[in-house]
Parts: C-alpha cells; structure tokens; sequence
C-alpha cells in the first residue's frame, strides 16, 4: 500500500467534500433534476461492468472503420503501391488519442 | 473528438476514405519538428499549403499526391466542405507510378515507443452527468463525448504489480496524467503539488484506492474513488480494468463549457491488446517529455 498523503488540513479538505457531494447530491434530487443510475452508481457500489460500458466507444463508430495510418511514410508507401492520394489528418495532438 | 463524431462520422466522407485514399492521422506538433525522412515528407507537403510557417501550428487536412504534390488543403471541417475538398482532389490527381520513399532517418524524439516489458492501458473518460440542455449540436457531441488516451506502465512497475505491490511513480503518473477531464478538449494535466492524496493498493486481484486533486486556487479538483481487478500468469499481468469514478470540478484552457459546479467523472483504464490502431499513440501526457511522464 502507498503512504498516504495525510495531510491535516486536506482531513477537513475531504470532509467538506463528502459534506458538499452529498449536499449536491440531495440539492440535485430535490430539484427534481434528474439524479442518473449513473451517477448513483458511480458514489454507491461501484459497477466496474457499468462504468466499461458508458465510457467505451462502440465497435461499430463510423471513425472506428477508417483504416488510419499512423505513420506518413507508411502511408506514403502504401498510396504509391495503390496510386491513391494521401489524406493527411494533422492535429494539435494525435487525432486517434489525446482528448 | 469533435472531428471523429462529425467529419470522421459521416457516411460519405467514411466511404471515400476508405474506398480512395490511404488515410494518415498524425500529431503535426511532432510532424513539424522531426528531423528525419518522416518529417522532411511532412514539412514538404505542408510547405504548399497556407500553414507553411513551422515554427507554429500546421493544423488542418491535407490531400497528396504519393510524389509529396499537394492537392488541397483545409482546417475547416464542416463535413461538406471536406467531401468537396476531397471530391476535387481526386479530379486533379493524376495517378502514374510512384516511388515509395525509404526512411533513411528517424528521430527518436518525436517517436516514442511504450516501454520493453511494460504495459499499455487504454484510458476513456466520460462526464456522466450535470450538463443542461443544449440544443447547439457541437456541445451535445462534447457532452456525450467519450475520450481515448493511453497509459504506459514501465517494466519495472509491471513486475512489481504482478507482485501486488503498486509503485508510486504508477499511481502519481495515473493521478497526474490520467484523471483528467479531456472529454472537451486537451485538458491542463495535474502538478505534483495538486496531488492531496492517494492510495492504490492491489491485493488478491482487487485494486482499490482514492485519489483526490486540487489546483491551490481551488478552482478545478477530483475526487475519485478507484476500483478495479487483475490477474497474474506466469509473473506476467494478463488482464486489468480499473474504474476512478467522483466528482470533478472546473475546467481548462482547451476544455470549456464544463458542467457548472461539481460533476461526476468516469475514468476507465483497461489493458490494451493492440487490436486498436490507436493502442500506440504515445500518451498525451508524454508529449515533448516522455521522461517527465514515465518519471513523474
């Protein structure tokens, strides 16, 4: 096990944070804002099924289909055995991952 | 993430790339600086184009020919602009016989590989609620957004984990540069003082902790509860899924329009088998310092 941080004043750091979620969490209800199974799960039993499945992307996203290349020169050598363009896709960060 | 549900969802544009074009995705900010055969082929196509300045962003869609003529460019991506954009490409393109080019130089620095005898974990987040109503179809696609990163594991760390014991450095880098709301746009990463707490034990296949960030300020933080199991065969970590789930709060420079006040955030961490092309996109926290990342 790692050692903990403990800190004292991050104690009553994450005491006003319990104090604050579960205040937000009955704010939300009591609103009548809907409170998700999603959220409910994420702050009670945790459902690692649940949480795999919200955030994985579905095998079957469009973009998922294109078959990127990662590598120019690959791609280059590929196009020319194909005699096809090059569509270069160019990001701030790599467009398959990142964000 | 905005181009991969729009642009890179749309059924014509889907249907052209794959039937006539050798699609490339690439981090130019790499791209641009790479001394080597990669970089030159990179530089010359870009040269023709508008962002020909490399000394900053080269950002934008690029159609070439094999021979490293380009055809067109655009940073727009309304998805009809681009399927013109490309639809006249292939009207000026002229196929003959090209030379494929041999790299004869590769710069390491800007082609980080995951570490020998380590491990990559594909890593998605999720805001999972506390968005209002929009009826502006961008901001919808940002708040059903899933994001894609990786986390690299060292071998050192992977052996100590098959062991079951968790090394700090695997816990600061998972805090600092994972647990991070990228689900809008590249997200600020946490700084080694913004870590208030953590703890990740792995005991009998179960992985459990807590992990809470906060900036000084107080105005962006994460409390996130991790859950999650392995397994072990022959010394060697053969599955793993982890889940950090907890409130999240505030926002960066590149990722606006965040839920107002707290909001829960999934954290999804999952072995990854290579299958997906994107299982070797270098993680985003490694960029320009890999070092920093792996040591951090």
């Amino acid at each position: 096990m790692m050692d903990p941080m403990h800190r004292p004043q991050y104690r009553s750091f994450r005491l006003v944070a319990a104090i604050v979620a579960v205040v937000s969490l009955q704010t939300w209800a009591g609103a009548g804002k809907c409170v998700s199974q999603d959220l409910t799960t994420a702050f009670g039993a945790f459902d690692l099924q649940k949480v795999s499945e919200v955030c994985s992307q579905p095998d079957d996203a469009l973009w998922r289909s294109i078959p990127w290349n990662i590598s120019l020169i690959k791609g280059q050598n590929l196009a020319a055995e194909r005699k096809q363009p090059i569509f270069i896709w160019a990001m701030d960060g790599h467009p398959l991952g990142c964000t | 993430m905005i181009d991969r549900a729009s642009t890179f969802s749309d059924p014509d544009i889907v249907s052209l790339l794959k039937k006539d074009f050798v699609p490339v995705a690439i981090d130019q900010a790499y791209q641009r600086r790479q001394k080597d055969t990669e970089g030159d082929l990179y530089r010359k196509i870009a040269s023709q184009s508008p962002r020909n300045n490399f000394q900053s962003t080269t950002q934008g869609l690029y159609i070439a020919s094999p021979d490293g003529t380009l055809l067109a460019f655009s940073n727009n991506r309304n998805p009809r602009r681009v399927q013109a954009m490309m639809e006249k490409a292939l009207r000026d393109f002229v196929p003959h016989d090209f030379q494929p080019v041999v790299a004869v130089s590769r710069d390491d620095r800007y082609n980080p590989e995951p570490p020998e005898g380590g491990l990559v974990l594909r890593v998605q987040a999720r805001v999972l609620d506390g968005y209002g109503e929009t009826g502006d179809r961008t901001q919808r696609i940002f708040q059903q957004a899933v994001s894609r990163d990786n986390m690299w594991i060292t071998a050192g760390e992977h052996n100590s984990l098959a062991r079951g014991v968790v090394p700090g450095e695997f816990v600061e880098r998972m805090a600092r540069f994972h647990l991070v709301d990228n689900t809008r746009g590249e997200p600020p990463m946490w700084k080694k003082g913004e870590i208030r707490h953590m703890e990740l034990t792995c005991r009998d296949g179960s992985i459990s902790g807590r992990i809470e960030l906060e900036t000084d300020d107080g105005s962006r933080g994460y409390q996130a509860a991790i859950t999650g199991n392995y397994s072990v065969d022959d010394e060697k970590i053969v599955s793993l899924e982890m889940a950090a789930t907890g409130l999240f709060y505030g926002e960066g420079r590149f990722t606006r329009n965040a839920p107002d006040g707290k909001f829960p955030l999934a954290v999804y961490f999952q072995l990854a088998d290579g299958s997906d092309i994107a299982d070797r996109i270098p993680p985003q926290g490694s960029r320009g310092w890999v070092d920093g990342y792996l040591n951090p």
